[in-house]
């Protein structure tokens, strides 16, 4: 490993797999003659790259007998031991067949998105995401780019694409979280297209009581006007049932290294 | 009391005690429209279909399944917890039954005929089954192998543990980084095949590729794969 970071890994990645531009792989290139850790990155990446390649298992046979149907729907349910879990996840990796029932499973789950922020200096910075939404551009800022000097954001927006499984109506739900002037307080709200009746989006405190329900009959509304940084939950709902979620944690300081 | 006004409970009870085929019968009725909704959800939105073969045909095939195990195994079920997640984990190891079978991939019997000789057998989550993996990293076992391809296969399966960020955003980039490695899929591709968007892809790719050579020196104690 390199006694210091490589600068810009997600960009380093991009570079080591040629997905960038022209001109900015030659821009790069210039910046590796005399950037020894981005270079050890890049020259990590292509041998890893390399060798899993030759690593490839060979055509339908695995090394290994696949786990009982019985495991990969305890897995996806969440309902295993770890350490079977463990097992389970790395034949995941290795056998597509496996992998596809995985996937088909995952569909009976609603779609969830967890997003970390930081907020300081009314402004926002997107520190993390997981699960299956997206944080929308300009806002992009995917997940910790330690030493980056990322400029912060009065506004991110998270989104997914929310489907309803008992008609497949789908619509595209954004949850915006602004910074506003009275720091630390931020303002949450939510926008969908189309609108769609019998929709609602719930917002739940830290705690877990209920903030707020709104209808999400119209393009776009107010969730909460003023809340602290904290822990927060949007649910999307149609009735009882749960369509979708966001877990928003919202801190008040942007960590130096997470 | 017409059997319809029964509770699952009851239901159960009295097919389980005396075989009261009325009894089953009208549990079946009433839980039908889940099995049917369960089944369409992993066939038809997650498409799992076996190639060749049409979908709805699968489908029917995986929701008869379902429903053959749930006569059979009715009797198993101990009351402890929701009937309906009971029946919803049934249903989901009936489909990939159903397609494991249609795929050639072996055909899982279905739960003894007699519902009143049940008893012992519990399904394979409550027995708490195990199951070894040689891709699982064992770092013993890697300072052994320190062949560079074994290193890089154990790393991956090490990452989709030990990712920063969780062990499921840890597998996700796993097969993510695998489908595109040895599939040769493109995001495009692969977000298909996810049912998510092509910029999740790049998200979970372009965060946890850079996570690894820090494992690769923390958990494994190696600190450049070009030494191997």
């Amino acid at each position: 490993m390199p006694d210091s970071k490589p600068h810009d890994p997600r960009q380093l990645t991009q570079y080591a797999f040629g997905y960038l531009s022209a001109k900015e792989q030659t821009q790069l290139t210039e910046h590796l003659r005399t950037c020894a850790p981005c270079r050890e990155y890049v020259s990590f990446l292509r041998a890893f790259k390399a060798a899993l390649r030759e690593a490839k298992p060979s055509g339908d046979r695995l090394d290994e007998p696949c786990p009982d149907s019985r495991l990969i729907v305890a897995l996806e349910a969440g309902d295993i031991d770890e350490r079977t879990a463990e097992h389970v996840r790395a034949h995941l990796i290795f056998c597509s067949h496996c992998r596809k029932e995985y996937y088909a499973l995952q569909q009976l789950r609603p779609r969830w998105t967890d997003v970390i922020l930081g907020a300081a200096r009314k402004l926002l910075w997107g520190l993390e995401i997981s699960g299956t939404g997206d944080l929308l551009e300009p806002a992009y800022v995917g997940v910790p780019q330690l030493g980056s000097e990322q400029p912060g954001l009065e506004e991110l927006v998270v989104s997914d694409s929310v489907t309803d499984p008992e008609t497949e109506v789908q619509a595209e739900v954004r949850i915006a979280i602004e910074a506003t002037e009275e720091e630390p307080h931020l303002a949450l709200s939510f926008e969908i297209e189309p609108p769609q009746s019998g929709w609602d989006a719930h917002l739940f405190d830290p705690s877990g009581q209920t903030m707020s329900i709104v209808p999400m009959d119209r393009p776009r509304a107010s969730l909460a006007t003023r809340v602290r940084p904290d822990s927060y939950r949007v649910e999307i709902r149609k009735g009882e049932a749960l369509l979708a979620g966001f877990g928003l944690i919202v801190r008040a300081e942007v960590p130096s290294d997470t | 009391m017409s059997l319809r006004e029964l509770s699952d409970e009851e239901l159960i009870r009295r097919y389980c005690s005396s075989g009261d085929r009325e009894a089953v019968e009208a549990l079946v009725e009433r839980w039908a429209p889940t099995i049917r909704n369960v089944a369409e959800r992993i066939v038809l939105r997650g498409c799992l279909w076996p190639r060749g073969q049409d979908r709805h045909e699968f489908c029917k095939d995986a929701i008869q399944r379902a429903s053959l195990s749930f006569y059979r195994s009715v009797c198993t079920f101990d009351f402890r917890g929701s009937f309906e997640g009971w029946l919803s984990i049934l249903t989901r190891n009936s489909v990939i039954d159903e397609y494991r079978k249609a795929t050639g991939r072996g055909d899982e019997p279905l739960p003894p005929l007699d519902p009143l000789d049940k008893a012992e057998k519990k399904s394979a989550a409550e027995a708490n089954p195990t199951f070894h993996s040689k891709y699982w990293a064992d770092p013993a076992e890697l300072v052994r192998d320190r062949e560079l391809k074994d290193v890089v296969v154990k790393l991956l399966a090490l990452h989709a543990t030990t990712s920063r960020y969780g062990p499921r955003h840890g597998q996700i980039s796993a097969e993510i980084i695998a489908s595109e490695v040895w599939e040769e899929l493109s995001p495009a591709e692969i977000a298909e095949l996810r049912h998510c968007s092509e910029r999740t892809v790049y998200r979970y790719r372009e965060s946890d590729y850079p996570e690894l050579p820090s494992i690769l020196e923390t958990r494994l104690g190696i600190t450049k794969l070009e030494q191997l």
